[in-house]
């Protein structure tokens, strides 16, 4: 075992190790998401789910894993507390980690024996020859850190001012990239709506003070930076004894009462269990107020690791593999990009609407862990084990109403994380749904107005309006699947791979938003699908809604914007050319 | 001698703490030995390692609430001698203590008014 304690046991450990068998606590990554809607359930393994890598001694990766996300894993893998175990769910390698003590292939079969196999694992931790696992990337950056402080101490000796300086201008560096990306993220976000709404967009003014917001949301910061570094210069000027608290806080940033203090840094995951794994922002807190969000778009960014397609037709079953939150309809879009001519089937529209109920109640298993709402996690659990939906509809009807009757979730969470007026015509998906805005990619489809198909739509732009608008919309995936049965029983098998392929587009509405795929011919048999979504720009638009929020309600608030990130970057596939 | 053995007695407590001690520390060190990796020294913030100490002058935006909390606990303080004597005194050391509750419960509802118990 890579993870083993130094040493070799002795009778006692052994002996106590057989009287309590340990508590096993695993940490999923990229999250526990990924496994549920791949329906393993960790409570029915007999499995805790830990909140943090210093409570877990098992780690289970799921693969396909983003290449930015590796050096999370590895600083994560780093500071679990030994014995620790290391799993591979349909992965060979990752580099910067050990050898996996166990390996899975994809299949919930190979879940079965696991708590055996990991209580054998954790009876017996110890071996003689343990190397310390100091990975490179977590010792460049304790290096740094050193550096830093190094700086920090001649500074205040009034010799050296270089460590400390080069430690914020890193930030900035950081920060413009940051702000970079999300501006990108925004415009793409204008441009989808450009492109397929129609909607006017007379008034440029508003558009203009978004941007303008945007721009001056990183000056803000730049200065805070800078005042900060005033502060600490200034402490030491002139080499006097004594300086009033006055006059060293002078420039110290302001809270929003007046008082001067420090903004703190934290970062909300890409592996924090209240909101799904892979999400990353960058909060700057002023005590518990987030007061500027920062999302971390580019983590879940793919690129090399989607290697070119040898066939075509493989599209479809590619398309799964990039996003493992909701496979079916990623591989329904690529149906659709390959045969343009065909509109949606019944039975495409049943995977549609079950894969739509799968996020939507996996989404309420995370938000119920980040409101502590263990009733809500265990119901929504067991309703999506089921997976025979249409059995329990009933069932899930009244779990629906009796959510809607928590007045003090009401209370906590109505009013909290609107997105402001001006930029709701950037949103998709529930998120405008909610808002009262009729923005559904299904509206356009034929299938779905022949079963009579009709947007749900609230009044409520805040997180309660969201969470009414989820469960509604379960309700209404359950009404469309009773209504697809029959019509699926006697519908003709959909056409297979064509032999042709063209330029096509497709818009699809995933239960995370607007998906639009794009397929390009290059040149003759070379090909080029890229997908977008309005994830990212709902993540940009959570940065926004959740400014000046108690920590809290801002991370519920950024939760229920229900951001599916491996559709926060656009995804480009290409092919060998050959076939 | 009894005071003698009082102090053997104490003697040998000590004796079996400190060997009690001295058992789990010696469990220990033949279990295993610890081994310093460099991820462990930091906190874990999912997935990434904090770049500053967390020790800052922080804003504690329920201060005002904090301390009304405080002195409206103090007033606790006065109802133990009071409780005391509530018996020997009666109605009258009811009174009072209304009289006393009232006028904490006015500069409760004043501090209200007054928006002291909004989070700041």
């Amino acid at each position: 075992m890579a993870g083993a304690c130094q040493g070799e046991g002795n009778l006692i450990t052994r002996f106590f190790s057989k009287l309590a068998p340990p508590v096993i606590s695993v940490l999923p990554i990229p999250g526990e998401e990924v496994f549920r809607s791949n329906h393993v359930f960790f409570s029915d393994l007999g499995l805790e789910v830990a909140a943090n890598p210093r409570a877990a001694n098992v780690m289970i990766i799921r693969g396909p894993v983003p290449v930015n996300l590796n050096q999370h894993i590895i600083i994560t893998y780093a500071q679990m507390p030994r014995p620790r175990v290391l799993i591979f769910d349909g992965l060979e390698q990752l580099p910067g980690l050990p050898h996996p003590d166990l390996k899975l292939e994809q299949e919930e079969a190979g879940y079965l024996g696991l708590k055996k196999t990991l209580e054998k694992l954790l009876t017996h931790p110890f071996a003689a020859d343990v190397e310390p696992y100091a990975p490179e990337v977590v010792i460049k950056q304790l290096e740094q850190d050193q550096e830093s402080q190094q700086g920090h101490q001649h500074h205040h000796h009034g010799h050296d001012h270089s460590g400390h300086q080069h430690e914020h201008e890193e930030h900035h560096q950081e920060s413009d990239q940051d702000q970079h990306q999300s501006e990108h993220q925004h415009h793409s976000g204008r441009q989808e709506e450009e492109d397929h709404d129609h909607h006017d967009h007379s008034d440029h003014s508003s558009t203009e003070e978004e941007e303008h917001e945007h721009q001056h949301s990183g000056h803000d910061q730049h200065q805070e930076h800078e005042k900060h570094d005033g502060h600490d210069h200034g402490g030491h000027g002139g080499g006097m004894g004594f300086m009033s608290m006055v006059m060293m806080t002078k420039d110290m940033p302001r809270s929003m009462d007046g008082l001067p203090m420090e903004h703190n840094q934290a970062h909300f995951g890409p592996f924090f269990p209240g909101l799904t794994g892979g999400i990353s922002v960058q909060m700057m807190l002023d005590g518990d107020t987030a007061m500027q969000i920062k999302p971390e778009l580019h983590l879940m960014q793919r690129k090399n690791d989607l290697p070119p397609l040898k066939d075509m037709s493989e599209l479809p079953q590619r398309l799964t593999q990039c996003n493992p939150l909701c496979p079916e309809t990623w591989k329904v879009m690529g149906e659709l990009l390959l045969n343009p001519a065909h509109e949606l089937t019944f039975h495409q529209v049943q995977r549609l609407e079950t894969e739509r109920i799968d996020a939507h109640f996996n989404w309420l298993i995370t938000f119920s862990t980040l409101t502590g709402n263990q009733w809500l996690r265990l119901k929504a659990e067991k309703l999506m084990k089921h997976k025979n939906y249409r059995e329990q509809k009933e069932t899930i009807r009244k779990f629906t109403d009796k959510i809607l009757k928590f007045r003090h979730l009401k209370h906590k969470i109505q009013a909290v994380g609107s997105v402001p007026d001006h930029l709701l015509h950037h949103t998709r998906g529930i998120v405008a749904r909610a808002a009262g805005q009729a923005r559904d990619a299904r509206i356009g489809s034929e299938r779905y107005r022949k079963l009579g198909f009709e947007p749900v739509l609230g009044g409520q732009n805040d997180v309660w309006g969201r969470l009414k608008q989820i469960l509604a919309e379960i309700n209404q995936s359950l009404e469309l699947l009773r209504r697809t049965y029959e019509e699926a029983n006697q519908e003709v098998p959909s056409p297979g791979p064509v032999d042709k392929i063209h330029p096509a587009q497709a818009e699809l509405e995933s239960p995370f938003g607007l998906l639009i795929g794009n397929l390009e011919v290059k040149k003759r048999k070379h090909y080029k699908v890229s997908i977008k979504a309005s994830s990212g720009c709902h993540l940009v638009l959570a940065g926004k809604a959740i400014h000046q929020l108690e920590l809290s309600d801002a991370l519920v608030s950024l939760a229920s914007f229900h951001i599916n990130p491996w559709e926060v970057n656009k995804i480009e596939i290409k092919n060998t050319g050959h076939a | 001698m009894t005071q003698l053995l009082n102090y053997l007695i104490l003697l040998g407590i000590i004796f079996c703490t400190a060997g009690f001690i001295f058992m789990v520390y010696l469990i220990k060190k033949t279990s295993g030995s610890t081994i310093k990796e460099p991820g462990k020294i930091k906190p874990a913030e999912s997935g990434f390692l904090p770049q500053k100490p967390a020790w800052g002058r922080y804003h504690v935006h329920y201060y005002a609430i904090a301390i009304l909390f405080l002195a409206f606990d103090m007033e606790m303080a006065y109802m133990y001698p009071w409780a005391v004597v509530y018996k020997e005194l009666g109605l009258v050391a009811l009174l009072d203590m209304g009289v006393f509750l009232m006028i904490l419960f006015l500069g409760l509802i004043y501090t209200w008014s007054q928006g002291g118990l909004k989070r700041q």
